[in-house]
This record gives structure tokens, sequence and C-alpha cells, in this order.
């Protein structure tokens, strides 16, 4: 339909002006996706085996996660280019390629982890990951190549409301709200290593390299002003809170119920066990079904994404508009994340939940280098002119930077001890 | 030869090191520039030497004399690597933004540069897999055009204006797909003329982009060469802090003129006509049109014809070629069809393709000729429309 004379009027100054109608903005996409395979995994993880202990790192990860997507939102605004070819323009070729790889096996890492999600979700239907798997693989490219993918994103965006039965289930299975709200606020660290492998784990499935990349790339290209910063900063923030609030509520849901309970999680049957007071007998079909929903709108955003930024990054023709023939290199790396992903599951004695769950951790440490480079970048004078960080974003950033790397080598020593 | 296997090579006089090459840079105006001086970092400090101060072999660089003329930093010059690699230029040729790979240097009795690598070779030569060979694409330097990175703003480097020969749809092409900074060089680099043309070629989120970022002078320019109409149809979409600026441009007149346009939606005639045309009385002759249509600078494709100021007609500027000059022009009317303001999209559409038109008049009560639509104009829209059911 073409927009009637009204509804530019409305946009003009409802949309742009009030942020909530901004709502499904690239902020709440970014978001959304956090919630995906690894995050519904490693917030199960987190609730079931540690309880409430856990939920000082969300809110500190709300924040960081807030402001990296902050930083990145601000400088697609300020500069109209991702943050590959920033890279690439600032540090040249070899950084960019060190960049690349370090994204690349991230990435990897995430795509492997939506795949696991998939055929996780599928056991709880006793369909064997061998079917499953190739039959999604194939699926996801065919849909991401042949078919609508913007009409897609809406349909995966519509159905993760499903996150909204975790809502429901944590209240129904009478949490300790107060034990919750104060280990929320008050740090409640354990120095031991699979508690501090389970810290990192959460910090990577929020905080993540691939998200960083898109959530500037997906500014950059609804060509915003820098007057409509206000705006983004609204949706990514909006975004970021409504992303943790769930993760909040898997985590205490699973609490209520996995760690009450005195069990512990290894596969998708035991994580269902949190929608149990909700869903009854159901649970494990529903959470099937949330899983199923999140893995394999993860499977296709994010080796399209990692596509693209490689090939911006190394100047070919990339993106869902072009054609096999005028992107080979962009087809070619999208066929190749999606197959290499779809096998890593495949390796035998490889348990799904092991896939889901590391893969999160091994993110968060890759990001370590991604985040210096927006560091060094967002504070460039020379290229945002005015929209540099202020102090605290960089406070921000230093803390989301100390945290990874001291979880990181705390877990390094907690392995001798 | 390639600038990335000349940086960071050591310098040699007398057999001694004296430092290594970090940039090198050029005229920025002509087609085969010869490279103009070469930053050498002696110790701790930058030392811009002519080239014809260093002898380049194959195993080694020497500076031929010690007597070096120390060059001063030339605003004008386009140094290769900080302007030029990794950074994003022009293919005039290809019409589209390719990013510099490496540089082509020509080393015969003087240093030039020929071209810029675009291909995954240059990729490889410059993580030092240089032995490997694939997909080599070297771009002559003639259809490039750079851009300076040098101040805040970046604009165009070498104004060979050949950007300027390119059609206005491909400048938007390339418009959509630049960085803020880039993109706006380009609108700065074009005549004003050129620049609007330019712009209204591009998609809406573009133009939105573009109006909202200029710099007012460039504004006040370019948006006096646009047409009412395109103007009309972002007017609203502009962020409101940026409208009041291009109200103030645009003058009460035209401001006027735009918000009464863009007061329809462009899913009726008076959202979509153009407010210029060519009215001719009806018993005006065919001889006198024609003189009067020697000194129009654009000769219209139709003519309406009016009888006391009311719609009567059109005639194609076409069917005069066999008409006799004594004739009246109330006798050459090829199509009678008119709309109002209120005519519905759907219906334009309809009237166009079923009497094969070029421009509809579109006309008030007392049938007084207010403006045309241009068909280019529905075909866009439903191009545009097309567009946006592919991504929804």
């Amino acid at each position: 339909m073409r927009r009637t004379n009204e509804m530019k009027i409305f946009r003009n100054y409802f949309v742009r002006l009030l942020p909530l109608l901004a709502i499904l903005g690239p902020g709440i996409i970014s978001g959304s996706v956090d919630n995906d395979a690894g995050g519904i995994a490693t917030y199960s993880v987190a609730g079931a085996n540690f309880g409430y202990s856990l939920l000082w790192v969300l809110l500190i990860t709300t924040f960081c996660l807030a402001i990296t997507q902050e930083i990145g939102a601000r400088m697609g605004l300020a500069t109209g280019k991702g943050l590959a070819s920033l890279i690439r323009e600032k540090f040249g070729i070899r950084w960019t390629a060190f960049v690349m790889a370090v994204l690349l096996i991230a990435n990897l890492g995430t795509i492997a982890a939506e795949f696991a999600g998939i055929a996780a979700s599928l056991e709880i239907f006793n369909i064997s990951k061998f079917i499953s798997v190739p039959i999604a693989a194939i699926l996801v490219f065919i849909l991401v190549t042949k078919g609508n993918f913007k009409r897609l994103e809406q349909l995966f965006l519509i159905l993760s409301a499903f996150y909204l039965v975790y809502i429901v289930s944590a209240v129904l299975g009478h949490p300790n709200w107060t034990l919750g709200i104060k280990n929320l606020i008050v740090p409640d660290f354990h120095f031991n290593k699979s508690y501090i492998l389970t810290l990192i784990a959460v910090i990577g499935t929020t905080i993540t390299p691939w998200g960083q990349f898109f959530i500037q790339d997906y500014i950059v290209d609804k060509k915003l002003s820098k007057e409509d910063l206000p705006v983004e900063r609204a949706d990514v923030f909006l975004g970021s809170f409504i992303t943790n609030i769930i993760s909040f509520f898997i985590i205490v849901a699973c609490a209520a119920t996995i760690f009450a309970a005195g069990k512990v999680v290894t596969n998708a049957k035991d994580a269902a066990l949190a929608l149990q007071p909700l869903a009854g007998q159901f649970a494990s079909w529903l959470f099937a079904f949330g899983l199923f929903n999140a893995s394999i709108f993860g499977a296709a955003l994010v080796p399209v994404s990692t596509s693209y930024v490689i090939t911006e990054a190394f100047g070919f023709e990339g993106g869902l508009d072009f054609t096999f023939s005028e992107a080979k290199q962009f087809y070619g790396l999208f066929a190749f994340l999606i197959a290499t992903g779809a096998l890593f599951v495949l390796l035998p004695f490889v348990p799904l939940f092991t896939i889901l769950f590391f893969t999160q951790a091994i993110g968060a440490v890759l990001l370590l280098p991604i985040l210096i480079f927006v560091f060094i970048l967002s504070n460039d004078k020379k290229l945002l002119n005015g929209y540099t960080n202020g102090k605290f974003i960089n406070i921000v950033v230093a803390i989301t930077f100390l945290l990874i790397a001291s979880s990181t080598v705390a877990y390094v020593i907690s392995l001798f001890l | 030869m390639y600038l990335s296997q000349l940086l960071n090579r050591p310098v040699y006089f007398q057999g001694k090191p004296y430092g290594k090459i970090v940039d090198m840079a050029i005229f920025s105006n002509k087609a085969l520039s010869p490279v103009s001086r070469i930053e050498i970092l002696h110790g701790k400090k930058k030392v811009t030497i002519p080239p014809q101060a260093i002898r380049i072999e194959k195993n080694s660089i020497t500076l031929t004399t010690n007597d070096i003329p120390q060059l001063p930093y030339d605003h004008n010059d386009l140094y290769l690597a900080e302007d030029l690699l990794d950074k994003q230029v022009i293919d005039i040729d290809g019409r589209r933004l390719v990013r510099v790979n490496d540089v082509v240097l020509e080393n015969g009795h003087e240093l030039k540069v020929s071209g810029i690598d675009i291909g995954f070779d240059g990729i490889l030569r410059r993580l030092g897999l240089g032995i490997l060979h694939i997909d080599k694409k070297i771009l002559p330097w003639n259809v490039i055009e750079a851009f300076d990175y040098e101040t805040g703003t970046v604009k165009i480097k070498l104004k060979q204006n050949t950007l300027a020969k390119m059609h206005p749809a491909d400048i938007a092409d390339i418009l959509e797909d630049a960085g803020t900074k880039e993109r706006l060089g380009i609108v700065e680099s074009l005549d004003a003329k050129q620049a609007a043309r330019a712009i209204e070629e591009a998609d809406e989120e573009t133009q939105l982009s573009i109006l909202e970022n200029l710099s007012p002078g460039v504004l006040k320019d370019v948006i006096n060469k646009m047409h009412i109409a395109e103007i009309a149809d972002v007017f609203h979409d502009l962020n409101p802090l940026r409208s009041e600026e291009i109200q103030k441009v645009l003058g009460a007149d035209k401001l006027q003129k735009v918000k009464s346009l863009s007061a329809f939606s462009d899913t009726v005639a008076g959202g979509l006509m153009h407010e210029t045309f060519f009215q001719k009385d009806a018993q005006t002759t065919v001889k006198a049109l024609l003189k009067d249509l020697q000194k129009e600078v654009f000769i219209p494709e139709t003519i309406i014809i009016t009888k006391n100021n009311t719609y009567s007609g059109t005639l194609q500027v076409k069917d005069l070629l066999h008409a006799d000059d004594k004739t009246a022009l109330e006798d050459t009317i090829s199509d009678t069809q008119y709309i109002n303001e209120q005519t519905p999209f759907d219906e334009i559409v309809r009237l166009f393709a079923q009497y094969n038109l070029r421009v509809l008049p579109v006309v008030n009560k007392e049938k007084k000729p207010l403006g045309i639509v241009i068909v280019d104009e529905i075909l866009k829209i439903i191009d545009e429309e097309n567009e946006r059911d592919e991504n929804i």
C-alpha cells in the first residue's frame, strides 16, 4: 500500500519523536536475537545450576549491552558506514583480516549453536539430529536466498512473543523473589570453575561480536541522520532492557523449578521443566517450539550478517539484493557458514547442550579484541566529529572489557585449583 | 609495481639504512599522475622528498643525494597510503563504489600512478600471500574519483569532472551506497543543478539523509534547483529540526507551493502533478507556436490547449511536423483526457495505459489547467512499490 498523507504526518511527528512507536527497530531485533538458541540454553543452565546467584551479572551486562549497542548505532549514524568499513579504513588490511578471522570463528560458533538448538528442539519429538540438521540447513539456505527475508524477519519477531511464557511460568513457579532481587543487586560470586564458565557464557550470549556489527549495519542501511540519534538511542536501550528482562525471567523460572528441585540441566528436556508451572505436561512441547523458532531465526540471520560484514570488509559486493553471479563471494560464504555450522553439530559424541553453552563462552572471549577496536574508533574525533563517546560510556566499555577479561583469567586459574 | 611493495621498505644512503617509505603523494589533477613527493620516516621524523632524490631498484631503494630538498606539506596533494589505500573510490566506468586494495605504480623514468587494484589479488599481496594469484582486477587511474580525507569533511579530491558526465541516475546509485561524508562530498562537488537531478533520482532515505545533512549554503543552491514536486514528496518526512531550516531556504513563495503539493498524498493527482507546463490558446497558429517554442531551452513534449483559459485538449509537439503553418492549434488537438486534483492513482494509471499518453493535464472545477502529471512519475512510483513489496 502507498502511504497516505495522514500516515506521512503521523510518521513525522510521532515515530520520530516517540521512541515507543519505533518499537520494532534495530535495537529490538538485535535484542531478540540475543535470546537465541545459545541464549535460552545458557540462561537455563545459569538458573538451573546456580539458582539466582548469577542475576547480578545479568544486571551489569544489561548496561554493557545497552551502551555497546548505543555506540554501534551512534557510529553508524555519524559515519554512514559499517563497523567493518571503519576498521578497514582506519587500521588497514592486516588488522581487518585479523578482526574478520576473530568474527568468523565467533560467528561459526554462534551458527553451530543455532543448529544445535534446532537439533535439540526436535530431539524432544524424537527426531534424530542426523535428519533434522541437514534438512534445516537446506531449508535455511533456500528461505534466505529464494524467499523473502524481510517478511520472515517479521514472522520470527512475532513468534518470539513466545518468551512471554517464561514470565508467566516464573510467576506461577513461586520463586524466592526476595533472594532473586537481592542477588540481582548484590554480587554473589562463587570461585569454582563451572560457576565462572557460566558467568562468562551469560555475558557472551548477551553481548556478542556479531550483534556489534549487526546494529551498525542496520542503522547504516536505514540511512538515518544525526538528528535521529535520540530515537535510535531509545530504541537500542529499550531493546537491551526488554531482552534482559526476558533473560531475567528465564533464569528465575529455571531457578524456581529445576534448581529448587535439585536437578541440573544437561539437555533440552531438562531445560523444558522450567515451563512446567505454566504448561504442565506440555512444557517440553512449548519449550521445543520456542527454541526451534529462536534457532531457525538465528541460523538464518547470523550467516547473512556475517557474510555481509566480511564482504564489506574486503570490498566485495554483498547483500541479498544481489544475484548469485553478482555476489559470488557473499553467497559462497553464506553457504560455507551454514554448512560448517551444521556439520559441527553432526560430530558424534558432542552433546548438543555442550555446543550451545560453550560457544557462548568462547564468543565472550572473542569479543575482547573487537571491543578494543570499537573503543578506539568511537573515541576518534576526526571520524565522529562531535559524536565521540562520553566519559560515562568509556567507563562502561572498560567495565565490560575488564569483566570478561578478569572472569576469563579467573576461569583459567580455577582450572588449576 | 604496487604501492604495498614500496611501503615500509628501507631506504639506504651510501650503504647505510636511512629510513623507510611511509607514504607518497601525487598531484591531484592529472590523468596519469606522476608521484610528486615521497614521505620517509627518518628516525622519528617524517622527511618529505621529491621522487628524483631516490632510486628504486628491484632489490634496494637508495637515496641518491645527501642534499635533500625538504618539501612542505601541500594540501592539494593526494596521499596514496593516507587518502587512497583501504578507502572507497568511485569507479566511473562501473558506476559504483569500490575499495582500494592496492595502488598500481609504473616505474619508468618517472614514478607514476597508473591504476588501483580492487581484486582479491591485492588483498592477498598485502597480507603477505602475494605468491597466490586469484581474481586480478585493476582499474585504470583515469576512471577513478578519489576522496580527500585530510579535513573533517570528506571532499572529492580529483576533480577530473568525470562525475559530471555521469547520468544522474548513476550518481544516485553511488549516493545510496556511500557513507555520510562521502555522500555530501559528492553532492558538493557537483554543480547545484546536477546535484539536484541526482538527489531526485535517489531513494527516499538517501534524499532525506542528504537534505538533512547538507551545509546551509549548499542546501540553498541545491534545493532551489530541485523540482517542487520532488521536495513535496519528502517534505513531511524531513526531521522537524531540519525542516525549519529548509523552509527558510526555500523562501515563502516556493514553500507555499511545496506545502500545497504535499497536502495531497501521492495517491491522488494533486500530489503528483508538476505546476510548470506549456499552455497556448486554441486560436494560436502552428507557425506562432513553433516560433515561441524555438525560444525555449527545454522543448516540452506536450502543449496544453485552452480556450478562454478553459482546457480543451493537448497536442503532441511531434505532430506539428506534419501540420500546416496556418492551422489553428484547436485543429491539431490529439487528446482531450484530463483529470482533477482528487483523481486517484489507479484511475490515472488506467488513463495513461488506455490512451497511450505521456502527459495528463490536471484541471480545476472551472476546467482551468493547474498542472500536469507525467508518465515518468507514475512509473517511478510503480517501480518503488514493486521494490517495497519485494522487501516487506
